[in-house]
């Protein structure tokens, strides 16, 4: 205790039971019954009588004990209600909803912003905009060069999610290569246009600067089919390879500058925060470490996409298209219950409940230049030294199983784990190493990413988070908020104080 | 000799035996009256009560329970296992809650044993329902039996368990001193003056507070279990905990520059004493100091109750 250490030491070296000692009853020499404490405990007595019960509960040590127990044995929530997935609407997210509502109306309608940031060409785009009018609202010219992606989603917290798929690329790129090429006048006479118009140009690249990058390099077909990445394929893991990746060259498409070279930046998907490298997109999950330090200025921005909170779809989308394919997640399949989402430099505390492909949460932006937190946690090492080009990615689903994915979040395999472990959490320290803790206190362990083995966990107990930092050094959080600690790859396990 | 008259009114009991599906228990009405009486009378034993507050105290009660509870204690085997089978899960998990290495099922099984009524007196099964009267619910009471059992079997345990070696060094490393060459000839009387100003001022503690300060540091539970127990968040708990340090710092400080006359250092010396020899300070010690108070306040009303020394559940 921090407030008087010594007093606390004193009373915990006064007071603490010794083995041995005579236990100290109630000096009225009576005890609880079953029933009466049993009353109390589920407050079914008066005032007059909880107040009796707890005077003689201070003075008995044997009732305080017992009380102990009792609180003890109440059997723990198990995981799967914790982070239950409710499909029905409730009455108390009217009132959060009508606000975010309120607040994409404002944004919808607000003047232009004045940049605060100077236009530059930027190879991370990033568009707003919402779903329905998509396809079928023609889009303007932009009046200004693509915003940085740092001043776009990060003020705008929710709104429908856009299907990109239902914009035409090749309009979209001929009007961004028109726009670029126009003199300053044009742009002038475009600005006059609707200030919808206006307001989703000034806020960022448009959606056809995403589609005309990554039309620059090649993208499987498969990444473009949405309903495949809902239902992704469910094989064994020796068939776990992965999914052919074709990494973009920095082609430079004539409207667009060339691509600068590959920074280590990650995604933050499924409402799970990662760890990232230069650049961190900031998500929802909760996580204990910092990001590593902030990039140099002149270090580029990652994109971060957005996502699926607690059912509840996020209002931007954002595309990052620079060294990584286009992010192509809709809803529009039957997508898994996705409870936690982790990749390398990632640790992942708590679930969240999201759906597959949702993406970032709700407070997912992109944070270029400022780096700082990486959303996911013990992010251990830089990860510009450690991350491959594609960095795996886990998922685990409500149903308790795992699944991997190596392109980014695209395509995703379930992993076998022999014995079937209902897994609940897990962290991947380095893109190879895996931990994952499951119901009834079982710790599993991957060095390859694919194959896990079960480490011995005593005391057995259920638990609810891990971290890592390498394939040996674990840290277990049990139900009742213990911590236990190995560095030798769960071999042996101690407690921490 | 003829049963005494039932002071539950036949309409409501009628009402409760309707509401309970006691039928569904093969329990005829005049069980369920009598089992009614049963709670009434050990709620307000002797005591002369509106028939307003018993029939809100009736009313009170977890009459399903209840009716499961006495037809299980008749032997109706259809209650026996719908029991079985709502409660028994239960109770494994509360055992497997307060063990997870299986050792207190032992005490599950054998409170089942006591449930059933393996003993008989006078030719009548001896269940232990006949000690839960609808108060709680049925499972929270099957929890607090077997805590009562586990804590027994702990303390029964505890007094031939073998002194370990003291544990509390690595903890109090840091404030401990290295003991002197000369044995302090002050040492005693600080020692002495510490455990008694610190009793007086743990004993002029709220009960509340004293039950927080007890569980906290005796019973070493957590502040969620503490929390949990009594009704709040475990930040307040906390919060509660260092208001209650520093209300028995200051005490102890003003007692012992008060009582026995102690200057600043030897305060100091003081708390430094208890750390380097605490003994055990146990609540039963330090509350001998408490004002007697009344323990249950019998026939004060509707809420009266008494606490019995406890032989069954």
């Amino acid at each position: 205790m921090a407030d008087d250490p010594q007093m606390d030491h004193v009373l915990r070296a006064a007071l603490r039971r010794r083995p041995g000692a005579a236990d100290a009853d109630a000096a009225d020499g009576v005890c609880l019954d079953a029933e009466t404490f049993a009353a109390w405990s589920s407050g079914a007595l008066s005032e007059t009588e909880g107040q009796a019960i707890e005077r003689h509960l201070s003075t008995c040590a044997r009732c305080q004990e017992m009380a102990a127990i009792f609180v003890e044995s109440e059997p723990p929530v198990s995981t799967a209600t914790l982070v239950a997935f409710k499909p029905r609407w409730s009455f108390r997210w009217i009132g959060p909803i009508a606000a975010a509502a309120a607040a994409g109306v404002t944004w919808l309608v607000w003047p232009v912003r004045p940049q605060t940031l100077p236009p530059k060409e930027e190879t991370t785009l990033s568009r707003v905009e919402p779903a329905p009018k998509l396809a079928d609202a023609p889009v303007s010219a932009p009046a200004a060069p693509p915003a940085p992606v740092g001043s776009s989603s990060a003020s705008t917290p929710s709104a429908p999610a856009p299907k990109l798929e239902r914009v035409a690329p090749s309009d979209e790129a001929k009007r961004l290569a028109q726009a670029r090429e126009a003199p300053a006048g044009a742009q002038q006479k475009n600005q006059d246009k609707d200030a919808r118009d206006r307001r989703l140009d000034s806020r960022g690249a448009t959606l056809a600067d995403a589609q005309a990058a990554s039309r620059a390099r090649p993208v499987p077909s498969e990444t473009r089919a949405d309903p495949k990445l809902t239902a992704a394929p469910i094989q064994p893991p020796a068939v776990t390879a992965p999914t052919p990746q074709p990494m973009p060259a920095p082609t430079p498409a004539p409207p667009l500058p060339p691509a600068t070279p590959p920074p280590a930046a990650g995604t933050v998907a499924g409402g799970m925060g990662q760890g990232t490298g230069q650049g961190a997109g900031v998500g929802a999950a909760r996580g204990a470490a910092t990001g590593p330090p902030p990039p140099p200025a002149t270090a580029p921005p990652a994109g971060v996409v957005g996502g699926v909170v607690g059912g509840v779809p996020a209002r931007a989308e954002e595309v990052q298209v620079r060294q990584q394919p286009a992010f192509r997640a809709t809803l529009d399949g039957v997508a898994p219950v996705v409870v936690a989402e982790f990749s390398s430099g990632a640790g992942f505390a708590e679930s969240v409940v999201g759906v597959a492909g949702g993406g970032g949460g709700g407070r997912a932006a992109g944070r270029g230049g400022a780096g700082g937190r990486g959303g996911g946690g013990a992010a251990a090492a830089p990860a510009a030294n450690v991350l491959p080009t594609v960095t795996p990615r886990w998922r685990i689903l409500l149903s308790g199983g795992v699944e991997r994915s190596v392109d980014g979040g695209t395509s995703w395999q379930l992993l076998a784990i022999d014995p079937p472990v209902h897994v609940i959490a897990g962290t991947s320290p380095t893109p190879t190493t895996c931990w994952l803790i499951g119901r009834g206190g079982v710790v599993l362990v991957s060095t390859d990413g694919v194959r896990f083995a079960r480490v011995p966990f005593q005391p057995a107990t259920e638990l609810t988070a891990i971290r890592a930092t390498s394939a040996r050094d674990a840290t277990v959080t049990t139900a009742d908020k213990r911590e236990f600690v190995t560095n030798d790859g769960g071999a042996t396990w101690r407690g921490r104080e | 000799m003829p049963p005494p008259a039932s002071r539950i009114s036949p309409e409501l009991v009628s009402r409760l035996y309707e509401q309970s599906g006691a039928g569904r228990w093969e329990l005829t009405l005049d069980e369920f009256r009598a089992t009614l009486d049963e709670s009434v009378e050990r709620a307000f034993s002797g005591t002369s009560v509106s028939p307003a507050d018993i029939e809100r105290s009736v009313a009170a009660l977890h009459v399903a329970d209840l009716a499961l509870a006495r037809a299980c204690a008749l032997g109706h085997e259809r209650a026996w296992n719908a029991f079985v089978k709502i409660h028994r899960s239960g109770l494994y998990a509360a055992a497997d809650a307060i063990d997870p290495t299986g050792g207190t099922r032992e005490l599950a099984d054998a409170i089942y044993g006591e449930l059933f009524g393996l003993k008989e007196r006078d030719g009548v099964r001896q269940s232990l329902f006949r000690y839960f009267h609808g108060r709680s619910s049925l499972a929270t009471w099957l929890r607090a039996v077997l805590s009562q059992r586990r804590v027994d079997l702990l303390r029964a345990r505890r007094r031939l368990e073998t002194l370990p070696e003291d544990d509390s060094a690595p903890k109090h490393a840091a404030m401990r001193r290295e003991p002197p060459a000369v044995p302090d000839p002050e040492r005693a009387r600080f020692v002495n003056a510490m455990r008694r100003a610190l009793g007086a001022a743990i004993g002029g503690l709220a009960p509340r507070d004293r039950l927080r300060l007890g569980c906290y540091y005796a019973q070493e539970m957590t502040l969620a279990a503490i929390g949990q127990m009594l009704g709040e968040h475990e930040a307040t708990v906390s919060r509660h905990l260092t208001r209650i340090r520093r209300v028995l710092r200051d005490d102890v400080e003003r007692s012992l520059r008060a009582d026995h006359g102690l200057d600043d250092r030897a305060v100091g010396e003081c708390f430094r004493a208890v750390l380097d020899d605490a003994g055990t300070l146990d609540l039963k010690t330090l509350l001998e100091r408490v004002p007697a108070a009344p323990l249950a306040p019998q026939g004060s009303g509707p809420g009266s109750f008494k606490i019995k020394k406890e032989t069954g559940g």
